[in-house]
């Protein structure tokens, strides 16, 4: 589908069901080194999931998901080379609540890399200034708002050095005016080389930051394309209708 | 009324309802007394209960009371060590195994909790001396000479002849309580948001680091409450193995209610004792649970 040079993410003719529900219909997609790709679609269209396959959070059930090359079958979950190596920022943040930010970030390495701990702590202020808390470290999860706790995850992610990185709708449990904080800070990941999958409904975001856009719809790819084309001139009916909806959405709010 | 159901208040301000209780308690205490001076012609006879019970050996040996009082410390504290580490394993197994390993587990706690205790303790008891020490070769462990115990082995697990007695009891009331233990692990991991798991395994943190680092110290901050009543349980329901002859509090109690003939006043020692252990325990666990859950903000 894509014509990408070095794609570090194959999906070749997945499929997957929840019961007889079926999530993903023969998806095909490449994602290439250091792009930046944005998956949007409504609510059900397999999104979430077809980025949990990557990670392998979650396992599909027919056809081939490749990873840095290697070949992830069906029900196969993540293969100790590539643990670590592929981050990801959720939805609902999930810091570990009992931990201090500073700790939160420094397990990781310390538990997977070997890393000692004040090394591990050094890197992981440099990653914290980097999202500019460098001066929360101390705290508790809970003692930072919801877009400070949403960078200290994407801070997290980062400390594991990943060559991947994957944003499921990391701005969808944020109040409003938290959206903007967390987003400046994954568009300046952007030249660091790491290849980021996001799903979001971040349109305006979208746009600015990714490579391709890529629509979802009742788990199949309807249109993957560069975001200028996307938005201005989509090819499919679903993908106009989708769009129209929510820049009509976005209007009247 | 400011505060919440099971705060405290700040000052104790007497309703009817607690005049009603109070005078319905001093009622029931009255008629108590009335009954054991008057009715049931009892004898009390404490100087002669005190010295009986506190009566060193012949021989000077530690009077048979406080030996039984240890022998219960020592059921309780190995028996709270085995039935942790059991029921951990098998609350996780039940919890995380695979579908063999989840049965098993089932079974095991189904089993032990639908069984009452004092008959799983018979059968038990003769599975364990007559198949388990032949088969670990205990038996000819516990059977050397006396004075090979160091002092710290008679500090930790009393005296040498005895530890055949303590490895019985300590087995029988682990067994039991592991299986209680092991649902409120259970409950305590099944509680832990599916994000947490999550996290750490996308973070590439390996298993047992994600349990260790994790998820346990969160769960604990769960269970502590149910746990700490488990343990209580456990002090408690120790007294059931008297019944197969290991010699602690209430054995000993019984021995010389019996032999002295102060049923009561033997009696109510021995359950104030247990009450003293018990509530001492409580406390000091609530201590604990306070420390770790000091740094849990998002956990109620």
């Amino acid at each position: 589908m894509s014509g990408e040079p070095k794609p570090i993410i194959a999906f070749e003719d997945v499929s997957k069901w929840f019961g007889t529900f079926q999530v993903l219909r023969d998806v095909d997609l490449g994602i290439g080194e250091g792009e930046c790709v944005v998956i949007c679609g409504p609510s059900g269209s397999g999104k979430s999931t077809l980025i949990r396959c990557i990670n392998r959070l979650e396992t599909h059930d027919q056809g081939a998901v490749r990873v840095h090359g290697v070949p992830l079958g069906p029900g196969e979950r993540l293969p100790r080379e590539l643990r670590g190596k592929i981050g990801m920022v959720f939805q609902s943040f999930n810091l570990f609540p009992h931990m201090t930010v500073l700790r939160n970030l420094a397990l990781a390495p310390m538990r997977n890399l070997g890393m000692d701990k004040d090394k591990a702590e050094e890197t992981a202020l440099a990653y914290l200034e980097r999202v500019h808390i460098g001066d929360q470290a101390e705290k508790y999860p809970d003692q930072l708002s919801g877009g400070q706790q949403q960078r200290v995850a994407i801070a997290r992610a980062l400390c594991m050095q990943p060559d991947i990185l994957l944003f499921d709708e990391p701005t969808s449990s944020l109040d409003p005016e938290m959206i903007r904080e967390v987003l400046d800070v994954i568009f300046e990941l952007t030249d660091s080389g790491i290849t980021m999958v996001c799903v979001t409904h971040e349109m305006g975001f979208a746009r600015k930051v990714s490579d391709r856009v890529v629509f979802m719809d009742h788990g199949e790819i309807v249109e993957s394309a560069a975001p200028d084309a996307f938005f201005d001139a989509p090819r499919e009916e679903r993908t106009r209708a989708f769009l129209n909806q929510i820049l009509h959405y976005e209007a009247s709010a | 009324m400011t505060s919440t159901i099971g705060q405290r208040t700040g000052r104790f301000r007497p309703t009817r309802l607690d005049g009603i209780l109070l005078v319905g308690l001093v009622a029931a205490a009255g008629w108590m007394w009335y009954r054991s001076a008057v009715g049931v012609a009892y004898r009390w006879d404490w100087p002669q209960a005190l010295s009986t019970v506190f009566a060193t050996g012949d021989a000077g040996e530690t009077p048979f009371f406080l030996t039984g009082i240890y022998a219960t410390l020592r059921l309780s504290l190995w028996g709270a060590v085995l039935a942790s580490i059991l029921g951990v394993l098998i609350g996780v197994g039940r919890y995380a195994g695979g579908r063999t390993l989840r049965m098993f587990c089932g079974t095991y706690i189904q089993i032990l909790r639908n069984i009452p205790p004092l008959v799983f303790i018979f059968i038990f008891y003769f599975f364990i001396s007559s198949q388990l020490m032949p088969l670990l070769g205990l038996d000819t462990l516990f059977n050397r000479p006396a004075e090979e115990a160091s002092g710290w082995q008679r500090f930790l697990f009393g005296p040498p002849a005895l530890w055949e007695n303590l490895v019985s009891g300590v087995l029988c009331i682990s067994f039991i309580s592991a299986a209680y233990i092991a649902e409120v692990v259970r409950a305590g991991l099944a509680a832990i948001p599916r994000g947490q798991w999550e996290a750490g395994e996308s973070l590439g943190i390996p298993a047992l680091d994600r349990y260790r680092f994790v998820i346990f110290p969160q769960a604990l901050a769960h269970i502590a409450p149910p746990l700490t009543g488990q343990y209580i349980s456990l002090v408690k329901d120790s007294s059931i193995v008297s019944l197969i002859s290991v010699q602690e509090l209430t054995f000993v109690g019984s021995e010389i209610a019996n032999s002295s003939g102060l049923l009561f006043e033997v009696w109510l020692l021995v359950a104030f004792v247990y009450f003293l252990l018990c509530l001492s325990l409580s406390i000091l666990l609530r201590q604990v649970e306070r420390r770790m859950t000091r740094h849990f903000h998002q956990i109620a």
